[in-house]
């Protein structure tokens, strides 16, 4: 043992170390956070259920559209064809795909609380303002990483049996690879706004599920009005699920046709979804993440 | 070296830490002693920057904790159950909170083995007993080779040989030059490896010197002695010159006391010496402050 305790420094007079530069400091607490995503299991297993639910659900639409589609034009939609038919099936990946990226950002603050690691991390760097910046930086690559899985599942999975059944693919459109670029942009956005979400909603468990409440059932409600009352409501274009759906370019809800709500084009899209992440992180930090740490 | 200015902190109408002041020095081991719920992980995390303080300040060489240039190398703590996330390795946590320093990757297998740990390192935490996470705390502490320890109640969880480990280990770094700030509620426990303590009951100082000085001061013997003759044995103890208070003999031995009492022909009904040392001494020191609030 004694060797093994030589070697901590001899030099009680030693000067102190020097100040990173700022560029540095960023830069350590950013690796810290990557080296925090992907120590742990979680986000492989996430990945994987991404793919796993892209699959399930283009698949079905896939099948339903192919085998179903004359019963379902009776109604008011709008079923598109041929190109734009498969694009409407690959844009579906986002529309349920988008909780996994912003689950992960959400667990990258509120996990911190959960496991009560953030007196630790904040050992590492007490400016409590560059690390919540750096869960934020560090969300980015992962949104994207998710939104890859989304659209390999739509290759595999959509593409692939769309082909088989002698449908159209659309993969020989740019259109359709620009929709793959725009899903990859809604998912990193998402990511952001899951960050934001667990900064304010310290309880891992309850930001998940406000997540999922608000954007899976208090938003589609909302969404129907339009329908139910027969003109558009443009206030609903800000709610985050259509400004997700807006980012990707491409909605389920375009099959209501002149019913559906009027989404935002790309650039305000974009930014809205950046004030909400922006602005639920910027508030979290105030309310919660400068607070005691015990 | 560690200098706690008038630290103050409230938790409502509770004043956890009341205007507490102390320097720990390098090259010593200080113990930072109190009951339970005294202030003392209170005080370390107002010194770390985790808590606000509501007044006061905890420099060291003159910067707060966040305004050090590279914190864990210049401060480490090892703050008592500390948490991590039971699905990542040791290895990985320790690389994980490298990174964040700006501490070479190098010295993470380094520390590793230094607290014991060599062989685990690739091993998920929520797998470790008390005692690994303990010293995987301590190997958090030491990443960053600082000058300043501040371990709260770090032999908590470890074996007898984990305790003489660990104070060979507190009196190592203190004999290279390093300020050694150890919390404890037992004096006993920390006596071995301590030169400084700091007694604090209710947040607030009671007692900061070095541990002879203390030891000093409560070497004398006290002894409880009951005479049937109350006034006879008070005359006995102003013939010898012996402090007699509440009928407590301070200074001469039980046997002495015995044995002029006899050669007196005082009738004595109880003559029992009063558990001596430091522990008495901390105990009277903290007592009626013990309660917990
Ligand atoms: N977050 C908090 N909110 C309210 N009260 C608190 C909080 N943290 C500590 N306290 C109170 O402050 C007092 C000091 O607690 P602290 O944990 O500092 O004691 P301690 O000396 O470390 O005790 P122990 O030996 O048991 O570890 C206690 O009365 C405790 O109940
Ligand atoms: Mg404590």
């Amino acid at each position: 043992m004694t060797t093994q305790l030589a070697s901590t420094s001899d030099e009680p007079q030693a000067p102190p170390p020097p100040q990173p530069s700022p560029l540095r400091a960023a830069w350590q607490t950013l690796v810290m956070e990557f080296r925090k995503y992907f120590s742990t299991r979680m986000w492989w297993i996430l990945l994987l259920v991404t793919l796993a639910w892209t699959a399930m659900n283009i698949i079905t639409m896939v099948l339903a559209v192919h085998f179903g589609g004359d019963q379902a034009a009776d109604d008011n939609m709008v079923i598109p064809k041929g190109d734009d038919l498969a694009r409407l099936l690959y844009s579906m990946g986002t529309t349920f795909g988008f909780v996994f990226p912003a689950i992960i950002g959400a667990m990258s603050v509120a996990g911190e609380y959960r496991h009560q690691t953030l007196t630790q991390t904040l050992l590492a760097d007490p400016v409590r303002w560059r690390v919540l910046s750096a869960k934020f930086v560090s969300t980015v690559p992962l949104g994207a990483l998710y939104a890859v899985a989304v659209i390999v599942g739509c290759l595999l999975f959509g593409a692939l049996p769309l082909a088989l059944l002698g449908d159209a693919t659309a993969l020989g459109s740019g259109h359709t690879w620009q929709m793959f670029a725009r899903m990859v942009l809604a998912m990193v956005l998402w990511g952001l706004v899951g960050v934001g979400l667990g900064t304010l909603i310290n309880n891992q468990m309850v930001a998940i599920v406000t997540l999922l409440s608000i954007t899976m059932f208090l938003e589609p409600t909302l969404r129907s009005i339009p329908v139910l009352i027969g003109h558009d409501v443009p206030v609903l274009a800000y709610l985050p699920g259509a400004l997700g759906d807006a980012v990707t370019g491409e909605s389920l809800y375009s099959m209501l046709g002149e019913f559906g709500v009027s989404l935002l084009s790309l650039g305000p899209a974009v930014i809205g979804l950046l004030v909400y992440s922006v602005g639920l992180t910027v508030a979290g930090y105030f309310l919660r993440f400068r607070r005691d740490v015990h | 070296m560690l200098e706690v200015c008038g630290l103050t902190k409230r938790f409502g109408s509770l004043t956890a830490v009341d205007n507490l002041s102390f320097t720990v020095a390098p090259g010593k081991v200080t113990g930072f002693l109190g009951p339970n719920g005294a202030g003392k992980t209170t005080t370390l995390r107002m010194a770390l920057g985790l808590t606000r303080p509501t007044r006061g300040t905890a420099t060291f060489e003159g910067l707060a904790y966040e305004q050090l240039p590279s914190p864990m190398r210049q401060v480490g703590a090892a703050l008592e159950a500390s948490s991590f996330h039971p699905g990542r390795t040791a290895t990985d946590h320790l690389a994980m909170l490298a990174s964040g320093a700006g501490i070479d990757q190098g010295r993470c297998a380094q520390v590793l083995d230094i607290v014991g740990l060599g062989s685990v390192g690739d091993r998920r935490v929520g797998g470790f007993s008390m005692g690994m996470r303990a010293r995987l705390g301590l190997a958090v502490a030491l990443l960053g080779d600082p000058k300043v320890l501040l371990l709260d109640e770090p032999t908590n969880g470890l074996d007898p040989e984990g305790i003489v480990w660990m104070r060979d280990l507190m009196r190592h770094l203190a004999g290279h030059g390093k300020a050694v700030l150890v919390s404890s509620h037992l004096l006993s426990e920390v006596q071995q490896s301590v030169d400084d303590v700091v007694i604090i009951a209710h947040g607030r100082l009671v007692h900061a010197s070095p541990l002879a000085d203390l030891a000093r001061e409560h070497e004398q013997n006290r002894t409880d002695v009951v005479a049937a003759d109350p006034a006879a044995l008070a005359s006995l103890a102003q013939d010898k010159g012996w402090a007699l208070a509440d009928g407590v003999v301070v200074g001469p031995s039980a046997a002495e006391i015995g044995a002029a009492a006899f050669a007196a022909g005082v009738e004595l009904h109880q003559l029992a010496t009063q558990r001596g040392g430091l522990e008495a001494a901390f105990l009277a020191l903290t007592e009626g402050h013990g309660d917990i609030r």
